[in-house]
């Protein structure tokens, strides 16, 4: 935005006056400021106040844990697909979460090492029953947008495993946190 | 003055940071204090824990899980949720399976024993900053090595009053 004026000729004082502006709770970074007590015999001044404003805006980039396991899954052909399971495909949590506009981050990551070794299978995270995405072996990180309606209630996080039609042990860690968007 | 809602305060992020001209208002102060009020209800992770659900002696058999959880001094409200849900092709269905007991410092909280299916709710406990022992079991149950499910809790501690 800009704005046009009108100066007589001659040499002018300029003076940048700074007007409230707005904090960036959305953003990717923000900085706690420790030094935001006033002293007995100080006067409060504008600056003072903005460290507490900035400060609450930080608070608000943290993510909060919503699921954080480790699922070990053993299954055997039986000639169906998807084959026997001898543990739940499901891993499932839930969250008292209020309406509102979110940030959903998910990382899936499986274990390859030694018995659980295992490579065939498809995997989908849910929340309220809704895919938020989908992962196999490469694993996933990702940050998806979702809106939760209705709250505070409960939300259902859950990760589901569809293996292939093997004798195999599969093991995936998996972690999801959320983040309200103001 | 009136009080903070923390459940239905929001996060007003417009006008809130001053220039040296402006004037600290009391819409000012009720937006800060707001911005407060919303942080506080996040309901923050306190502990989790995953017995795989199974129920032959490889894929998951549990007596009992003992852990520690810090809560600060105070007064919390407690937010638990069991969840055991198994497909169609779980080999193990037809055997009987058992969300734990939850007990915080040896006082049960939560009865699972004898249940299953997903279940949630929400208890109050007194913290005095110290470790507190989180324990699951099924005490006496006719198959108390057969508890297993995804137990989660998340806390929020109780709003204090400032004088």
């Amino acid at each position: 935005m800009g704005i046009l004026g009108f100066l007589c000729s001659g040499q002018w004082n300029v003076e940048v006056v700074l007007m409230a502006t707005d904090l960036t709770p959305n953003g990717t970074t923000g900085t706690l400021v420790e030094q935001c007590f006033v002293d007995p015999t100080q006067l409060f001044t504008y600056a003072d106040m903005n460290v507490l404003a900035h400060n609450s805006a930080y608070l608000c980039q943290r993510y909060e844990t919503m699921l954080s396991a480790y699922h070990y899954l053993r299954t055997s052909n039986d000639g169906a697909t998807p084959p026997r399971y001898h543990h739940s495909n499901y891993i499932q949590s839930y969250v008292m979460m209020s309406a509102g506009s979110y940030n959903i981050a998910v990382s899936t990551q499986r274990n390859n090492t030694g018995r659980v070794s295992g490579s065939s299978y498809t995997g989908t995270m849910l929340i309220d029953g809704t895919v938020l995405c989908t992962f196999g072996t490469a694993g996933t990180t990702a940050i998806v947008p979702w809106t939760a309606s209705g709250g505070p209630r409960w939300i259902l996080v859950e990760a589901r495993i569809i293996s292939g039609k093997v004798d195999q042990f599969l093991a995936n860690d998996y972690w999801v946190g959320y983040r309200k968007v103001v | 003055m009136a009080d903070i809602d923390i459940y239905s305060s929001n996060f007003v992020a417009n006008g809130m940071v001053l220039g040296p001209t402006d004037k600290m208002t009391a819409a000012w102060g009720a937006n800060l204090a707001n911005n407060t009020g919303y942080l506080a209800a996040r309901p923050l992770s306190v502990w989790q824990c995953y017995l795989p659900i199974g129920s032959d002696a490889d894929a998951g058999r549990f007596e009992a899980v003992s852990d520690f959880i810090f809560l600060a001094a105070g007064t919390w409200r407690l937010y638990y949720s069991m969840c055991g849900t198994y497909g169609a092709t779980y080999v193990w269905k037809g055997y009987k399976h058992y969300f734990p007991d939850l007990y915080l410092e040896g006082s049960k909280y939560v009865t699972g024993q004898g249940t299953w299916g997903n279940k949630s709710g929400s208890f109050t406990v007194v913290s005095t900053g110290e470790a507190m022992a989180i324990e699951l079991k099924c005490d006496g149950a006719a198959d108390a090595t057969r508890i297993c499910g995804y137990v989660t809790v998340y806390g929020l501690r109780d709003a204090g009053v400032v004088s």
